[in-house]
């Protein structure tokens, strides 16, 4: 029981870690002189615990909590220590431990945990690849912030999860989004990360409407536009994550609803102005076909593009002149066509040639049925999407099919 | 022994012995899906012909210790707060043993339409994550105990739609990157709703194709890995759009064949990695609707037993592959 205690102090205290760490194998590894008879490390506010370690205490913990349940919810302050104590180690060992996020609420309502401090912890745990991937971390840190945070707003819809209409300030959505990105890099594809990233620039967007000429208000327009700037370069770091080029074409989505409204105006006038206002369908649509130029066989950039023209007010099928269209098939036809070809003994290339034919074709058949043309090679089966049409062959037939519509 | 076919005895003994070694640490730690853990092995078993491997009544009885009477719903242990899918799973498993008497119908419906958000989401739970993962708990568990009727459709499908991307496809939240596992609980609840009509469904069904990868496992999102539970999710969506024939299955069988643990039993998410329950009831009931010779059919909207299913009137209009005798 002493071990629940001794991470449970670290854990619960008013300064939490600031990253933990679970390190392979059993203590003796780590600590070969093993002090003060403390199975872990903690130095600079890390916490690095053996696996060995955090078994033996999540058994001890499992107990505790199971009894301090039993006696009762909040009964008694000494009940209110085992419980934060164990909990907090129980989701060290066990992030998805749902139960015990609960329980760490009922102690935040009650006073007992400070909300803040509650976020410290959280972000903490979200510092371990393992904890980033699970949904109930996420919903946990939105939860504090609906509690902790001013309500500006009479209806909010508490509801749905989200954060509009909760004040939060600048250091609050910095922080968020760092926690955010910090849990991407080490959990790729990350998706409730994003999901959470959303939710906070949904909220960053709502707030920047309210301010006006508030004097924070210039301040949480320059958090939107790094969060421009930000996307935009992760996406270049990242080529296969379609998550981040999904949230991107979000983020252009959210931009161009709130155009409609007046905060266009108080976009404008900030002093960085070139970054958001540039930020829009087209401009990602360029950045997609560049990236494709250099990375054909990437099929998340090959998404990218679909998802730019599906976002966008300007569909495909509105554009009737075809031109946008033409453009296209154009493109992604050179693009086939200057792909490495397999020369027969490396099988490496040739399967890249062979990715980069399947990805196009498929392109070209998703254009086919948005412009609602017959393309001969695909017609009236889903499975030819994998098989391998030729591509030149497609984006001509494509190309046919057009001219007849004019 | 080889992976060329499909081990059932082995996997019939591996599900067997996983409620056996309730001291280790594994147990402990995964207690919090352990209702969904019994239920995964049931089905498992079911479709395997293998019904009645696990005691019958142990396994009520451990269901019916995690039912919360002050809130009306199940958790996934006696230690664990009550939540949608561990209840979910808790009215699959007393379905399939025929003992829904033990369900306090009233109480548990209302315990589920509670947790009903103003945009027509559920909530896991009092404490308000939401996710359409619920939503579909919601609608299948409420069908399954004959109370769909007391559900406002048009409030729930109308979440639904919010959730639809343009690429066909659905995802946890409004806005969300669409996500095979979502598509699936989207597609399966508007089934039981009647509501297909709500999907793009040659859009969708192409987007579930092109998660087939060249080794012929597939994945759940663009330019992620091969693995088996999401061939459950394309292929259960694409079963109920009636579209199986649009994935190549010649190539799909061998790939989840592959990840059979051939010693232990079990089947992992790929080759090479550890089995367990999750990916074993999945790989199994994918076969299942393959066609695989030898197993038992699964409904693939309410992932049960489909005699079961139509025996209570809620047979919905999806197409699996023909059963091959060999
Ligand atoms: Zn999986």
């Amino acid at each position: 029981m002493a071990l629940v205690a001794a991470l449970g102090a670290i854990l619960n205290s008013p300064i939490p870690p600031v990253g933990i760490e679970i390190l392979p194998g059993d203590p003796s590894a780590w600590l070969p002189e093993c002090s003060n008879n403390r199975p872990f490390l903690f130095e600079e506010r890390n916490l690095g615990i053996p696996l060995k370690a955090v078994c033996r205490a999540y058994l001890e913990a499992s107990h505790i909590f199971s009894n301090a349940r039993k006696a009762g919810l909040s009964s008694v302050e000494t009940g209110d220590v085992s419980l934060a104590n164990s909990t907090s180690v129980l989701l060290l060992a066990n992030p998805a431990h749902q139960t015990a996020l609960n329980t760490r609420k009922i102690l935040v309502d009650s006073g007992f945990i400070d909300a803040n401090v509650e976020l410290d912890f959280t972000a903490a745990l979200l510092s371990s690849h393992e904890a980033s991937k699970h949904s109930t971390l996420w919903h946990h840190r939105r939860w504090l912030l609906r509690r902790s945070r001013r309500n500006y707003s009479e209806n909010i819809d508490e509801g749905d999860d989200t954060l509009s209409g909760i004040a939060l300030s600048v250091g609050d959505y910095r922080s968020e989004l760092s926690i955010v990105s910090r849990a991407c890099e080490r959990y790729p594809r990350n998706y409730f990360a994003w999901n959470h990233r959303y939710t906070c620039v949904r909220s960053l967007v709502s707030s920047i409407n309210r301010l006006r000429s508030n004097s924070s208000h210039s301040n949480l327009v320059e958090v939107l536009d790094e969060e421009c700037s930000w996307i935009t370069s992760w996406i270049e770091r990242h080529i296969s994550d379609y998550t981040a080029m999904q949230y991107a074409c979000q983020l252009s989505q959210l931009l161009q609803e709130t155009s409609h409204n007046d905060v266009s105006s108080h976009l404008t006038q900030s002093p960085s102005e070139n970054v958001l206002h540039s930020f829009n369908f087209q401009t990602l649509r360029t950045h997609a076909e560049s990236l494709l130029r250099a990375y054909p066989d990437h099929e998340s950039l090959w998404l990218y593009l679909r998802s730019t023209f599906q976002y966008s007010g300007t569909s495909i099928e509105r554009v009737e002149d075809g031109s946008i269209v033409r453009g296209l098939i154009l493109f992604v036809r050179d693009l086939s066509n200057t792909a490495p070809k397999g020369s027969g003994q490396d099988t490496s290339l040739e399967d890249k040639c062979g990715i980069i034919n399947l990805h196009a074709c498929r392109f070209l058949s998703w254009l086919a049925r948005r412009l609602n043309a017959t393309v001969g090679a695909l017609e009236g089966n889903g499975r030819a999407i994998n098989c391998s049409v030729d591509v030149g062959i497609l984006a001509d037939s494509l190309l046919r099919t057009l001219s007849t519509a004019d | 022994m080889s992976a060329s076919q499909l081990l059932i005895p082995l996997h019939v003994q591996y599900i067997k012995s996983l409620g056996e070694n309730k001291d280790d640490l594994v147990y402990h730690l995964t207690a919090h899906l352990r209702m969904n853990a019994v239920y995964w092995g049931l089905t498992a078993l079911c479709a395997m012909g293998h019904k009645d491997a696990l005691d019958r009544d142990e396994m009520i009885e451990y269901v019916m210790s995690c039912w919360d009477e002050e809130a009306g719903g199940f958790g996934a242990h006696p230690d664990h707060d009550p939540h949608l899918l561990p209840t979910l799973s808790a009215i699959q498993i007393l379905t399939i043993h025929d003992s829904q008497d033990k369900l306090n119908i009233p109480k548990v419906t209302k315990f589920i339409l509670s947790l009903q958000q103003p945009s027509g989401v559920f909530a896991g739970d009092q404490w308000g994550e939401i996710d359409t993962r619920f939503l579909y708990s919601a609608v299948n568990a409420l069908s399954l105990i004959g109370q769909l009727h007391l559900l406002d459709v048009e409030k729930t499908v109308g979440y639904i739609k919010k959730c639809k991307n343009f690429d066909g496809g659905f995802g946890a939240v409004a806005g969300a990157e669409s996500h095979a596992a979502q598509v699936w609980v989207c597609t399966a609840a508007l089934a039981i709703l009647d509501r297909l009509d709500v999907i793009d469904q040659d859009t969708l069904a192409w987007w579930l194709a092109e998660r087939q990868l060249p080794n012929g496992g597939f994945n759940g999102r663009p330019q992620k890995l091969e693995d088996v539970c999401y061939s459950y999710w394309v292929l259960s969506s694409l079963s109920i759009l009636r579209k199986l024939s649009w994935i190549d299955s010649e190539k799909l069988i061998p790939f989840v064949l592959s990840a059979q643990d051939t010693e232990n039993g079990g089947i992992a998410d790929r080759p090479g990695d550890l089995a367990d329950v999750f990916h074993t009831v999945f790989g199994i009931v994918g076969l299942s609707l393959l066609g695989y010779p030898g197993l038992v059919d699964i409904d693939p909207v309410y992932c049960m037993p489909a005699d079961l299913v139509a025996s209570k009137g809620l047979r919905k209009d999806w197409e699996a592959l023909p059963r091959r005798n060999s």
